[in-house]
């Protein structure tokens, strides 16, 4: 990443520095700090894997244990909160902050194995479509087009209706909802790339057409591949909040974000709590995803720019 | 090709896709399992459930099924609805006529206010309000619908009481599932203007029309404007398909009687007749949203037809 430099002052070593100002210092481009959107990309992402991995370390309590006595509890800070209950407690007892921080790993993995299968089915018939062309390409096209004009809800509710309702069938039913971005971007970046001299060179010297696929033509989409990649995971992370909200995702007792709020809607008029952290949690998630996103295709624009421009 | 053969091709093709999707729904729904078992009383025997099935006219071969949907499918016929025992289209029609007044209302107020907001950012580029509503822009479209609509209940119809909570009546009962429906959409369309006017803005005609004298007002009305609406109409195509089929989170939280919710009901009873019939007509909405989008396209840039015909 080349460009990343340009933002720092270039002085020749050798050279002794001029006597400062305070203007100067004021104006002078800021060096190499962290921005705001990878920034807050980072807390998020590291909030979420600490929250997978040792959430019994964090949680103040069993996201499980039912304590009906305690039930819908305000938070700590307002009138009639309990302090052993931070974020107040649902309407089963249960410790709202607990839950919340338990629903990170079903979010977490749930939406994180979605995308990557989707996201390696997509790329994989991405790029054999772009670079054979023809039949199979025609097949991918049509494929992609009857996906996004059928109702993906209709389509996940057959699914998780004829298949049962189970995490795995849920990240495959998911994963059929990410493949098409990533078909779409690959094909239409490898198109051009096929044409390019070191392609052409590759088939000249001999190589076969998987190496010249995994090797020279992917590290060529990798560009838009995580942009593509960053928006994604942020869609599959409401996706899975919203088929659970609709009782057809995560299943109870699994402590999910979208399942909480599902639940809790009934007491939204006397409990508004055990709705407001749930899916503050979500946006937070699809936020930091959004925003590095963003800032992974200003980071990478220029090189998306020449690959498109050169075609 | 003359406007006869642009017509036939477009009928072509919104037949095709009619004709997949009715196919692909047709297929899927008898994987769900017996419509019998949901229609039955309890205690039914095995031969009231045969009764039950000859009745509704599954006791035929699938591919009969199939020739007989398709053959009433030609003339209009979507058959009756197994629980309401009423024609199956005729209930998908008003409940869609819901979604129809959601969905256009929500679009209509996501245009009217991104389309001035982007062109204001972009014109103002780099100052605090461009970061201000680009910022809020990433926020619209990260914060799921089923959250703010339900927020948006305490706020306003619990907490100030201004608005009602749910359900379908007068104007008032619009505003919060409109608003919090159209809030995506808001949100992108106010970063595509955006980033569209920039573009536009910076490209060699627009110098030209500066250089020849005209003011900041008439290059933009007069000159960027246009250009820079295309890829804003497209997406607005695109928004209002993933809307009308995308209300059924909206519809659920504010208990509106729409066609999302009617066909998760239907699926959840096995009632074939209406899933279908609902399947069948958001599709004809769907590629007729889109053919309609595709006029105004060729409308603001006249190449795509030329390139096209």
């Amino acid at each position: 990443m080349s460009h990343v430099d340009v933002s720092a002052p270039v002085r020749p070593a050798d050279v002794p520095a001029a006597p400062v100002t305070a203007e100067e210092v004021a104006t002078r481009p800021r060096r190499s700090r962290l921005g705001f959107k990878p920034g807050f990309g980072l807390v998020v992402g590291t909030a979420l894997v600490v929250g997978t991995l040792f959430p019994g370390q964090i949680a103040p309590a069993s996201p499980t244990d039912q304590q009906l006595a305690e039930r819908l509890r305000p938070p700590a800070w307002m009138e009639g909160g309990a302090t052993g209950h931070l974020l107040g407690t649902d309407s089963l007892g249960r410790d709202v902050c607990s839950r919340v921080i338990y629903g990170a790993r079903t979010t977490f993995l749930v939406a994180l194995a979605a995308s990557l299968i989707g996201g390696i089915g997509g790329t994989g018939l991405g790029l054999l479509a772009g670079y054979h062309g023809g039949v199979l390409d025609e097949l991918v096209r049509k494929l992609v087009d009857m996906q996004l004009a059928f109702p993906y809800l209709l389509l996940a509710i057959s699914a998780l209706a004829v298949a049962g309702r189970s995490l795995p069938i849920l990240v495959v039913v998911l994963a059929l909802s990410s493949w098409p971005a990533f078909a779409r971007i690959v094909r239409g970046e490898v198109l051009s790339l096929r044409e390019r001299q070191f392609i052409e060179g590759a088939r000249a010297i001999g190589c076969a057409d998987p190496r010249i696929l995994l090797a020279h033509v992917l590290p060529g989409v990798t560009a838009s591949l995580c942009v593509v990649w960053s928006f994604d995971l942020a869609r599959v992370v409401v996706l899975e909040s919203s088929l659970s909200f609709l009782g057809l995702g995560v299943q109870p007792p699994t402590p999910s974000w979208g399942m909480d709020l599902s639940e809790s809607r009934q007491f939204l008029q006397i409990a508004y709590w055990t709705v407001l952290f749930p899916g503050l949690a979500i946006s937070v998630v699809v936020l930091a995803a959004n925003l590095v996103g963003d800032w992974v295709r200003d980071v990478l624009d220029p090189i998306v720019k020449r690959n498109r421009a050169s075609a | 090709m003359g406007w006869l053969g642009e017509a036939a091709r477009t009928l072509g093709h919104l037949l095709v896709v009619m004709l997949g999707t009715a196919s692909l729904v047709f297929v899927v729904l008898r994987l769900t399992g017996d419509p019998a078992m949901m229609v039955a009383p309890p205690g039914a025997t095995l031969d009231d459930l045969a009764a039950i099935r000859r009745e509704l006219g599954l006791d035929h071969s699938i591919g009969m099924q199939y020739v007989e949907f398709l053959r009433k499918l030609a003339v209009g016929d979507l058959a009756e609805s197994f629980r309401y025992r009423r024609p199956a289209l005729e209930i998908v029609t008003e409940r869609a006529a819901a979604t129809v007044q959601l969905a256009l209302v929500a679009q209509l107020l996501a245009i009217v206010v991104a389309i001035p907001l982007g062109v204001v950012a972009a014109i103002r580029r780099d100052s605090w309000l461009d970061a201000a509503l680009t910022g809020l822009a990433t926020l619209g479209q990260s914060i799921p619908h089923f959250w703010l609509g339900l927020m948006a209940i305490v706020v306003f119809a619990v907490q100030l009481g201004w608005l009602p909570t749910s359900g379908r009546g007068g104007w008032l009962h619009l505003v919060l599932p409109a608003v919090t429906l159209s809030s995506y959409s808001m949100a992108s369309l106010t970063r595509l203007m955006r980033s569209s006017v920039l573009e536009v803005l910076g490209s060699d005609y627009i110098r030209t029309a500066r250089a020849k004298g005209l003011g900041t007002g008439p290059v933009l009305f007069k000159h960027a404007l246009k250009n820079a609406m295309i890829p804003v109409v497209t997406l607005t195509g695109l928004q209002l398909g993933v809307l009308l089929s995308g209300t059924v989170i909206v519809e659920t939280v504010f208990a509106w009687p729409g066609i999302g919710r009617l066909i998760i009901e239907a699926i959840h009873t096995r009632d074939y007749p209406l899933v279908q019939a609902g399947v069948v007509l958001m599709a004809l909405l769907f590629v007729v949203v889109n053919q309609g989008i595709d006029l105004c396209y060729r409308w603001l840039d006249p190449r795509v037809a030329g390139r096209r015909g």
